[in-house]
């Protein structure tokens, strides 16, 4: 059930859908940018314009990312971190000696750029087709030289096209192991060593397969490109976004 | 006769570790036809599907698709032989249905317009229509068979070959791609379905490969083969034990 993972393209035809990805994804640029050492008040207003993209375009971004735990893990894992190598007063009273009330403050800032960008990307898959963000990419990288702008776009949308089998694959072996008591292992390192090498093997055969399927349908270099017809929506749009990106910046 | 679609020429396939996957198989198709390619597991028959879709080539030997050696253009073999796979999990890559239809005419560069024709007149061949929005995970396993042979189409490939179209289908599933088959035979389309259990397409089709450890053993009509099919590890037809004519399932 790969399309019931997280960060996969819902299907819609709301105002966000129908964007020129080029535009989407100079949007999506410019936001990372603007997070970039940005203050608290930035990336707060960022935030809520990622907000209401997702609600113009219907995108379930916080269910997503939700369902992608693993993620959420990785921004408390920096918050922690950041609280432990960050000198300065002592958090919580003291309860947990080494962690200073500076490293805690930056650890949550920096949690929270990462995810306003995290929700941002969420909202670009969501209503972007993988084949128009490979018309995007191309279309990019066609005046940069030295660079194979097609090749990039193919690796990009096959990695798009392959994560959906992972988180698949990953939630059936999962399933499979649960249902033979797996949880009642509380060692985290031996569920894990049960977990990848039939995640990788599986992942690897699957891979395969869609290889295949693809080249059986004539994957290549030059597809039709679809959905690059920018409108003045589109302009008003990415102006809009940058003028918010520009005004929060100096605000901060 | 007509100018055969497909022809194999004395091909061999050796797989890396010297397993031999073909041994000299010889077989034309002809425009038209509806074959049943049927063996046990591991006889050889995807490995067939594989080289008409130049998916495989030869070791030895050559495959000719519209009389082009699939060794020199491999890709007018994948346009004119177009493949459902066996699990078509693998092969729906698109995040819509008409998404996925469309996959295999954008990569041969045709223009927006023409794509969206193909998909719009593909799906209505399979009467996914009304499905062209939905998510293909969605999907029954029947309906995934359609969306695969709709991209298929769309391709506008003139031999359609499925490999074990059946499997994990319930009687209704089964129903529906049969209905597909019978209905792209009737326009013209060749059909090559790979199944180790004919009992389900028997009825439909005019000859049977039968395949056995690479080699091809049994090239003929269903009653011409199906005496000692077996010996290879095929199940003959109920109707036929009884010398009865086999039944459609549509029937």
């Amino acid at each position: 059930m790969a399309g019931l993972n997280a960060f996969a393209y819902m299907p819609g035809h709301t105002r966000v859908h129908r964007m020129d990805p080029r535009f989407k994804l100079a949007g999506l640029i410019c936001l990372s940018l603007a997070t970039v050492q940005c203050g608290p008040k930035t990336a707060t207003g960022l935030f809520f314009g990622v907000i209401f993209v997702a609600i113009i375009g219907k995108a379930p971004a916080f269910s997503m990312i939700r369902s992608a735990r693993i993620f959420i893990l990785f921004l408390v894992g920096i918050i922690l971190v950041r609280g432990a190598v960050t000198p300065g007063p002592v958090a919580f009273g003291g309860i947990i000696p080494w962690f200073s009330v500076n490293g805690l403050a930056d650890g949550l800032l920096i949690g929270w750029r990462l995810f306003v960008v995290l929700l941002a990307s969420a909202v670009f898959i969501a209503t972007t087709r993988t084949s128009a963000v490979f018309s995007a990419v191309r279309w990019y990288f066609r005046p940069i030289p030295f660079v194979d702008g097609t090749r990039v776009a193919m690796m990009l949308s096959l990695m798009m096209r392959f994560i959906p089998i992972i988180l698949d694959e990953f939630a059936g072996i999962s399933e499979a192991q649960k249902a033979r008591g797996v949880e009642n292992r509380k060692n985290p390192i031996y569920r894990i060593t049960r977990l990848i090498p039939p995640l990788m093997e599986r992942t690897f055969a699957r891979a395969h397969d869609l290889s295949l399927a693809l080249v059986a349908r004539n994957f290549g270099p030059n597809p039709t490109q679809r959905g690059l017809h920018a409108t003045s929506g589109d302009w008003v749009g990415i102006a809009l976004l940058i003028s918010l990106c520009v005004g929060l910046r100096l605000m901060d | 006769m007509p100018k055969p679609v497909i022809e194999f020429m004395e091909v061999s396939h050796i797989f890396p570790g010297g397993i031999r996957g073909l041994d000299k198989v010889s077989f034309q198709v002809a425009p038209g036809e509806f074959i049943i390619l049927c063996g046990k597991n591991g006889s050889g028959k995807t490995t067939v599907l594989r080289h008409m879709n130049a998916l495989s080539l030869p070791t030895e030997g050559e495959v000719l698709v519209s009389g082009v050696s699939t060794k020199k253009n491999p890709a007018h073999a994948r346009q004119v032989v177009g493949m459902v796979f066996a699990d078509v999990r693998n092969q729906i890559v698109g995040e819509t249905v008409a998404d996925d239809v469309a996959f295999g005419p954008e990569n041969l560069g045709l223009p927006e317009q023409e794509i969206n024709h193909r998909v719009t007149k593909s799906l209505e061949a399979v009467s996914m229509g009304h499905m062209a929005e939905r998510r293909p995970y969605l999907l029954s396993g029947g309906e995934k068979q359609r969306v695969a042979v709709a991209g298929v189409l769309a391709m506008d490939s003139r031999v359609i070959v499925f490999d074990e179209p059946f499997s994990n289908l319930d009687y209704p599933g089964v129903q529906q791609v049969l209905i597909q088959m019978v209905k792209l035979h009737k326009a013209g389309k060749t059909i090559i379905v790979a199944t180790h259990d004919i009992e389900k397409v028997a009825a439909h089709a005019s000859r049977v490969l039968v395949m056995d450890q690479g080699r091809l053993v049994r090239d003929g009509a269903l009653d011409q083969v199906v005496h000692d099919i077996e010996q290879y590890g095929v199940r003959r037809p109920c109707a036929t034990l009884l010398g009865r004519e086999v039944n459609s399932w549509l029937a």
